[in-house]
């Protein structure tokens, strides 16, 4: 299996996958959670071994919240289990060994940055010195500023600080990057690498892709309250969409191109082929000894992008079969299949 | 387990000590908000000032009672107004609190060690910090003003008694700041304000009510709040021990229901 990069540099090794027996960071089996008719969480089942950083992709309403909400013993599944470090999550709270920036979480307000750190240290276990904290979080600037005045990236960094405060051995981080800029985005993802490298696990929700692609050495896919993809960027890419092979349509039966080897679907485009193949290479091979006329061919990766839209607008459940994405459910089973063998 | 040894080193030994227990980090919740309760100057003026105030505007209403030489009835005026004032400055808690389970602020205190109960404990001992020394002004100003006059045993019992009942009041207003919405908290309050001084006879004495009305009086905690301050100024008679386990009765009643509001407030406050 390929471990990305940035996170093989992170833990200088690739990412433990936690055996039964073992105490992994956070187990959910079967967890499920409505509200009144809405099924915001149906069943996951998720493991994440210590020292694991995987981010939880999913569109609005696919249920990350609930799920972070659950492990942190904010909300009770309606069935189902879900551990920390083997321990009820309350007692992983209350021992201070999960910190948590919620989602769009609120600030004690008519305090100052420092009274609200000064506060909330008094609350946990074994919390981080202050200043090592206000250092990590970069504070130095506004902490005599009172909460209601904060701008939505400084507000992001009070928050963030709260989730070091307890010195936790698993960060949840719900949608951290939310309202800083870019210059702040990239400093704070540096910061919490430099907090995880002592092998501490993060689990983070967001929006932004390129983020999960980059920082995360594991991306769980969430939609409609299912866990529909988990694996690496690398291999969520290549799962859905694997590599586009598109070549000039000279007619050649679509029949033909759908039964090569690693091809998961035909489309036709204007004068082109579009070959959506899971091994491109062994389909480029097929490809030219079956129709050695063939011309005008180019290989593209997808993106994360696409294979996120693909996964989410495909979720089972919700009965979406358009758009000839035959490959997709294939795919799915896989996915599945490789859950389980865990 | 590659990543899991690397970080053993320094991740490890420190999980074995457990520095704080849940006691101190209450005490220390309770002063830190105590603290950042007594900067906000309006909070201020509405717990410490308004009692002695409405005790000022209504003791000159009443005038200096004639045919009192003992001062009992200035005494009566004095314990009554001190009730109402501070039940006013009681139940103000809620509305703080309300404000937090809107903000979300509830949620990030809910991931730290500090239980559901005590921080609802810690929560009303702030309260009744604040309330203390509004309770003391009304007292000063009576016995400077309002001509009252007894042993400082008796200002102290008084006080203390005073204190102890408001108790399941400040409790009361904790619940509603966690049950009602934000906006209604101080409706609500007012209402509760309002009804429970009147029935409970802060205003005019209950025993001047219809018997019907009594009955209702003798259940509410403001009754028995004022009875138990009145009690140290009339030595030979008995001491109102049905008070005691009527305000202990709400005490357990309201704790129960904001145990459980502090529950649904985690799961349901802003997202």
């Amino acid at each position: 299996m390929t471990t990305f990069d940035l996170a093989a540099a992170i833990t200088g090794a690739p990412s433990p996958r936690t055996r039964d027996g073992a105490p992994a960071a956070v187990r959910l089996a079967g967890l499920t959670k409505s509200y009144g008719p809405v099924h915001a969480v149906r069943g996951v089942d998720l493991t994440i071994g210590t020292g694991e950083i995987v981010a939880v992709l999913g569109p609005n309403g696919a249920g990350k919240s609930t799920v972070n909400e659950m492990i942190l013993g904010l909300v009770r599944p309606d069935a189902g289990d879900a551990a920390v470090f083997g321990l009820d999550p309350h007692e992983a709270v209350r021992t201070g060994r999960v910190g948590a920036m919620l989602q769009a979480g609120a600030l004690l307000s008519d305090a100052r940055v420092i009274d609200v750190l000064r506060l909330m240290r008094g609350l946990h276990a074994h919390p981080l010195p202050i200043d090592d904290v206000i250092a990590r979080a970069d504070l130095g600037t506004f902490l005599k500023t009172k909460t209601d005045k904060l701008s939505g990236g400084q507000a992001q960094r009070l928050r963030y600080a709260l989730a070091l405060l307890p010195d936790p051995e698993l960060l949840i981080l719900d949608e951290p990057t939310v309202g800083m800029d870019v210059e702040v985005r990239r400093s704070f993802w540096r910061s919490m690498i430099d907090f995880t490298s002592s092998g501490r696990t993060v689990m983070f929700a967001t929006h932004y892709l390129e983020e999960a692609d980059q920082v995360a050495e594991r991306i769980v896919v969430l939609a409609d309250g299912r866990v529909v993809a988990d694996g690496t960027g690398a291999e969520i890419r290549s799962r859905v969409a694997g590599r586009t092979i598109s070549l000039a349509d000279d007619g050649t039966d679509a029949a033909e191109l759908a039964d090569l080897p690693g091809v998961a679907g035909v489309e036709r485009i204007g004068a082109r082929c579009y070959l959506h193949s899971t091994d491109s290479d062994t389909t480029v091979r097929a490809l030219l000894a079956a129709c050695p006329e063939a011309r005008e061919i180019e290989i593209t990766s997808a993106k994360l992008e696409d294979a996120f839209v693909a996964l989410t607008s495909h979720a089972p459940g919700t009965g979406n079969d358009a758009h000839g994405a035959r490959g997709v459910h294939h795919d799915h089973d896989d996915d599945h299949q490789d859950r389980k063998n865990r | 387990m590659t990543s899991a040894t690397l970080g053993a080193t320094t991740v490890a030994p420190r999980r074995e000590v457990m520095t704080r227990g849940v006691a101190s980090s209450a005490v220390h919740y309770a002063t830190h908000t105590a603290v950042l309760m007594i900067k906000n100057f309006s909070f201020v003026i509405f717990t410490v000032i308004m009692p002695v105030s409405l005790y000022l505007v209504f003791s000159s209403l009443y005038g200096n009672v004639p045919d009192d030489p003992t001062g009992l009835a200035s005494a009566m005026i004095m314990v009554s107004m001190a009730a109402y004032g501070s039940l006013g400055a009681a139940m103000s808690g809620g509305a703080h609190l309300a404000v937090e389970r809107r903000s979300g602020w509830f949620r990030q205190l809910m991931i730290t060690m500090l239980p559901g109960r005590v921080f609802l404990w810690a929560r009303a001992a702030v309260i009744m910090m604040l309330v203390l020394p509004a309770l003391a002004l009304v007292f000063l100003a009576g016995g400077l003003i309002g001509g009252v006059q007894a042993p400082a045993t008796v200002w102290l019992a008084s006080l203390g008694l005073l204190w102890l009942g408001l108790i399941p009041l400040t409790v009361l207003g904790i619940v509603i700041g966690l049950w009602v919405k934000t906006e209604a908290v101080q409706g609500v309050n007012t209402l509760l304000l309002l009804g429970l001084s009147l029935l409970g006879g802060l205003w005019f004495p209950a025993e001047l009510m219809p018997s019907g009305m009594q009955h209702v009086a003798h259940a509410l905690p403001t009754y028995w709040l004022a009875a138990l301050g009145r009690h140290p100024f009339l030595p030979g008679d008995a001491f109102p021990w049905t008070g005691v386990w009527v305000l202990l009765a709400w005490s357990v009643g309201l704790t129960v229901l904001g145990a459980l509001g502090y529950r649904r407030a985690g799961a349901t406050s802003k997202r």
